[in-house]
């Protein structure tokens, strides 16, 4: 059951990384980054970082996807604009990332993984007496609001400044 | 929790309350009464000193002859005056105290220099003033700021607001220049600040002050980790390796902010090197010992050799390239910003503390530091509320020609403003001579004489360039090349109120300084 969700989850991050790679119109380029997203989320949930998987949802699907398309309304390209030209240079990346990545998977393939990963795959870190285990939302809340209670307090007095100085910055007259 | 504690931040209660106040209120007064903003500002900031002169003597009564600095290894006993706060998230002391004073000055002069005169009208929103008010917070959190995070937090609300400061003067395009350099710069070295702190936990796990003493300095991570930390907290002092944004960032700022900047985040910042110095670079010497029935370690420990040199190092080249470069400037805005260059490397040799020294040694060098930095802030407070007085059709006037024959349209504040200059070269009777004399005194007593002959001769030259604005003001004729004498001054009662009062503390803490050391 794991392996299925697991594989499907996989694939659909792969399909929507290479379709936001391929699109020619960044519009939809960033609204395939959605379905990458929801599969990274699935991905993240499979390796029991529930945390991680609500951040990845609220965080990149919520406020980043938003701010890149709001970006990408701002800049309105014409269609014309979006037709590249030939760019060697991003074939020379493209090509360095791609052999990066396949000599990764091809060491793993040849070699197997390390005594040290292959320990702490079959031992996941395990949640000690009463304490919340690794990766969980407890995990980061303890320290948060009771250890340092006061530094998160202070975050507020970070943002009321932060409020301020967009309203001087940004105000027309006065 | 015990929520008594709360009572020492009272005075940073005082100021974040104020600047919400003046926020709210600025939306219900009229566009021309905004002058009563900046006047509520000021009455939060005397409020703030009056809760820190309740609680300082409070300490006081606790502890007899009040302790000038707490660590994070003091105990004390059950409901007796506890400095440590929060889970040692603030440590509230004699030294942290006076720098919250500092602030606050610094603060009611920003507040001040942008009364309803001011042309360029966004100087004078509820914003403005209480992001002024933020700022000070964020100085004030600084100054008893005792875990790393929290030090982290408070730094960056200070920063935050004064980048914002920085470029409120929208029609400026200099203050713009000074927001961007500012901001870039600023937020590189807070990530060398933050890259620190994040070595610093995962070497030690810990992110409270004394981390690194409880790890053993040893590790090479928390060596580096300190290292990045120094270079963080060494960027706002505005130390040499890291002075090139000063000039440019306090010459486009306008002017209050300016002086906000070379007063409270100067002060704010050599909080942090204060306990940088004496409770995370140190090393145990002593152990606790009872006072008053109360079991804590008064004063700790000194700095290790290495960093012992690495200071005398900056702080000699400090001290030597502010001086040099400000005798070439023309704008005395900008000659001020060299000039708080060198007195941060005046500044730095009171650091220098041998690990021979005993807790009464380091005692003396603290008082020296808070001396430096309470006189330092009060002259050039004066100094820059009288150019932000200078102005002429809306125009800030800002070169050194414009100061001349001062004397004879505005002598009492010419007098001010040679006050100020004479005390910044460290000429007695004021303020400024003692100060240096007591941080000389201190390099001299831990065996840097050499420092502190340096010192003595950068600041024998550093007279050059003060006297030039005083023998522009009383020895230039006005009007030489037969142009008639400009009436330069804008005035605001309240501003030219503060110039004196900053000029008769000048003197007053030059001729009586033992009034001030009774404090502590």
């Amino acid at each position: 059951m794991v392996d299925i969700v697991f594989i499907l989850s996989a694939l659909l991050c792969l399909a929507s990384a290479m379709t936001i790679v391929t699109r020619k119109n960044p519009v939809y380029a960033v609204i395939f980054m959605l379905p990458f997203f929801i599969g990274m989320a699935i991905l993240f949930v499979l390796l029991s970082a529930p945390f991680m998987a609500a951040m990845q949802m609220m965080v990149y699907g919520g406020a980043i996807l938003v701010v890149f398309l709001f970006v990408i309304m701002l800049i309105n390209l014409r269609p014309e604009e979006l037709q590249d030209d030939f760019n060697f240079t991003a074939y020379i990346v493209s090509a360095l990332a791609g052999g990066f990545m396949g000599g990764l998977v091809l060491s793993f393939a040849l070699k197997g993984i390390s005594p040290g990963m292959a320990s702490a795959f079959e031992h996941p870190l395990q949640a000690g007496e009463g304490q919340p285990a690794f990766g969980s939302i407890e995990s980061l809340a303890q320290p948060l609001f009771q250890v340092h209670l006061v530094p998160f307090e202070l975050v507020s007095i970070l943002i009321v400044v932060a409020l301020l100085g967009a309203v001087i910055l940004a105000k027309k007259r006065v | 929790m015990n929520w008594s504690q709360l009572n020492e931040l009272l005075p940073i209660g005082v100021v974040l309350t104020t600047s919400l106040v003046v926020v709210f209120l600025s939306l219900v007064l009229a566009p021309k009464d905004r002058y009563v903003l900046s006047l509520v500002g000021v009455a939060g900031c005397i409020l703030g000193l009056l809760a820190l002169g309740k609680n300082y003597h409070a300490l006081a009564a606790e502890y007899g002859q009040p302790p000038v600095f707490f660590n994070g290894l003091a105990r004390v006993a059950e409901g007796a005056y506890n400095p440590v706060l929060l889970g040692g998230a603030f440590v509230v002391d004699g030294f942290g105290m006076s720098i919250m004073a500092v602030a606050l000055l610094a603060g009611a002069l920003a507040l001040l220099c942008t009364t309803p005169h001011e042309d360029d009208s966004a100087l004078s929103t509820g914003e403005y003033f209480g992001l002024i008010l933020l700022a000070v917070a964020g100085m004030m959190l600084l100054a008893v700021a005792h875990d790393f995070l929290t030090l982290l937090i408070s730094l960056e609300v200070m920063s935050v607001a004064t980048y914002i400061l920085a470029g409120s003067a929208r029609r400026d395009v200099r203050s713009g220049e000074s927001a961007l350099k500012y901001l870039v710069l600023g937020a590189f070295s807070t990530a060398f600040l933050m890259f620190g702190i994040a070595f610093l936990y995962g070497a030690t796990g810990s992110l409270a002050m004394q981390a690194p003493l409880v790890a053993g300095e040893h590790l090479p991570l928390v060596k580096a980790a300190l290292a990045l930390i120094l270079v963080g907290v060494l960027f706002k002092v505005g130390a040499v390796p890291f002075h090139s944004w000063v000039p440019d960032v306090y010459e486009g700022a306008p002017t209050g902010i300016t002086a906000l900047m070379a007063v409270g985040v100067k002060a704010a910042a050599f909080a942090v090197v204060a306990r940088l110095c004496f409770e995370a670079f140190n090393m145990v010497k002593e152990l606790p010992k009872v006072i008053n029935g109360h079991r804590f370690i008064e004063i700790v420990y000194p700095l290790r050799e290495g960093w012992l040199s690495l200071f005398a190092v900056l702080a000699i080249l400090t001290m030597a390239l502010g001086n040099l470069l400000a005798m070439h400037q023309n704008n005395v805005k900008r000659m001020l910003a060299y000039s708080g260059i060198a007195h941060s490397g005046y500044l730095l040799l009171a650091f220098l503390v041998t690990p021979k020294a005993g807790g009464a040694e380091i005692t003396q060098h603290l008082q020296a530091a808070s001396f430096y930095l309470l006189a330092y802030g009060v002259m050039t407070l004066g100094a820059f509320g009288v150019l932000s007085l200078m102005r002429e059709d809306g125009r800030p006037m800002e070169k050194m020609e414009d100061f001349t024959g001062l004397a004879k349209e505005h002598p009492a504040l010419a007098l001010c403003m040679a006050v100020f200059m004479l005390s910044l070269a460290g000429m007695p009777p004021f303020a400024g001579f003692f100060a240096k004399f007591l941080v000389f005194k201190s390099a001299v007593s831990s065996g840097y004489a050499w420092a502190a002959v340096l010192g003595i001769l950068t600041s024998v030259a550093s007279l050059y360039y003060y006297l030039r604005v005083v023998v522009r003001m009383y020895m230039a004729p006005a009007g030489a090349e037969g142009e008639p004498a400009p009436a330069r001054c804008r005035y605001a009662w309240t501003l030219n109120l503060l110039i004196y009062g900053t000029g008769a503390l000048t003197l007053l803490l030059g001729l009586l300084p033992q009034w001030l050391s009774r404090l502590y």
